[in-house]
């Protein structure tokens, strides 16, 4: 059954009317966000030209229309920002002139990631902000290539399966992912399997399916990344921490310490993939590949269940994090999911 | 008036095509910084940070490492 009323934000179970409307807020606030910094570069710059200005205002007119703002969009408001914040005029009049905005979507495609070189500026811009980000966070650009394309056609079909049977099993699940993730990428990388990054909020990157790997992956990629994706657009909505220092944690699914909003989402994220694959396990009893679903997140020898690894999470949070009402709310809202959901493991 | 398809050219409209043409007939573009003659332009831009959506802010880009 779908759900048809909005679930609390203090709820983590999936609930496409609250996803539908967190994604609305989010995509208010960029093409709020983007018209300003338009307005203000146009001004400043005593640029006559309307072209982003008029694109805008459809894309404000198709949020009405329920349908997504695209990746690319973010991807071009936050290179427009950080060029704005250096006073890189340069940049910014590469990315007035050649940015030209995609049309609004309201389900998700299937591409690859990087594109060959094409010079296409969309495309440019969001390969900029995933090597910032990953420079930031790693100290390297993104670890990315293309794919092959029987690798892309095997791995797309994958994927549409997958989602096919989540649509069976979890209806809400398969809405909320829907809702938040309007662009796939696959990518071939020596380090990375999957990933989100929300300067560019839609997107999702996947590592091709592998000889060794089966449907599971992408059943908790999806799942995985798309609960990032919900907790960032709580997160843009209502504070969840008091306060967040600088200092870091011991990271469940990571080698290297983390700081508490990370901990927080990988918390958030658990509870999810463990709400997923217990109903699925129900779904499909008889499954093996469900029972030996791979909980490995990090390149470590220690496998714990996904469970451990939340509780992990969990006992950070609980000893060292400043909560908001609605962080605490939500944070044992997610235990009490979890300690209610059984997963079996062969 | 520019056409929807003008506006949504998007990344299938190459460089030079038609629409492209007709595009940039229709639109007022009086000279400003001539990008490619490459003067140098010092502009301070002062930000209202109230106003920008700033994805940084609680978010953090989240990668997985593949596990062997």
């Amino acid at each position: 059954m779908t759900t048809m009323q909005a679930r609390s934000i203090h709820d983590p179970y999936p609930c496409p009317v609250r996803a539908d409307m967190l994604r609305k807020g989010m995509d208010i606030q960029l093409l709020s966000s983007f018209r300003y910094l338009l307005e203000t570069a146009y001004n400043k710059l005593n640029i006559a030209d309307n072209r982003l200005l008029c694109g805008l205002q459809i894309l404000e007119e198709d949020l009405s229309k329920n349908y997504k703002i695209h990746p690319e969009v973010y991807g071009a408001h936050w290179q427009l920002m950080l060029a704005m914040k250096k006073n890189n005029v340069s940049r910014i009049l590469y990315i007035i002139d050649n940015f030209t905005f995609p049309e609004s979507t309201n389900s998700y495609s299937i591409g690859i990631f990087p594109q060959p070189d094409t010079g296409i500026v969309n495309e440019q811009l969001i390969r900029d902000t995933l090597d910032q980000q990953h420079l930031q966070a790693y100290g390297s650009s993104i670890d990315a290539t293309s794919p092959s394309i029987e690798l892309v056609q095997s791995s797309s079909e994958l994927i549409n399966n997958v989602f096919k049977r989540i649509q069976q099993v979890l209806p809400d699940v398969a809405a909320e992912i829907e809702t938040y993730i309007t662009k796939i990428s696959l990518i071939d990388s020596k380090e990375l399997s999957a990933g989100t990054s929300f300067p560019v909020f839609g997107l999702m990157y996947l590592h091709y399916i592998k000889d060794y790997q089966n449907w599971t992956a992408y059943l908790e990629h999806l799942v995985h990344e798309a609960a990032h994706h919900h907790l960032f657009a709580v997160i843009a909505t209502e504070n969840v921490f008091e306060r967040d220092s600088e200092k870091k944690f011991y990271s469940p699914l990571r080698l290297e310490p983390r700081p508490m909003s990370a901990i927080f989402h990988q918390m958030f994220v658990l509870s999810r993939v463990i709400y997923v694959v217990s109903e699925f396990q129900k779904a499909y009893p008889e499954s093996i590949e469900l029972k030996s679903v791979n909980t490995a997140y990090k390149n470590k020898t220690d496998d714990p269940s996904f469970q451990k690894k939340f509780f992990m999470a969990a006992d950070t949070i609980a000893k060292n994090a400043c909560l908001t009402q609605t962080g605490d709310l939500l944070f044992h809202q997610c235990c009490k999911l979890v300690e209610n959901a059984e997963i079996v493991y062969s | 008036m520019l056409s929807l398809k003008s506006h949504f050219g998007g990344y299938v409209m190459s460089e030079g095509n038609d629409d492209k043409k007709v595009d940039e007939q229709s639109v007022s573009r009086p000279p400003r910084f001539p990008a490619k003659a490459k003067m140098k332009v010092e502009v301070e831009f002062e930000l209202d940070d109230e106003r920008i959506f700033n994805l940084q802010d609680g978010g953090l880009t989240t990668t997985l490492v593949t596990s062997n």
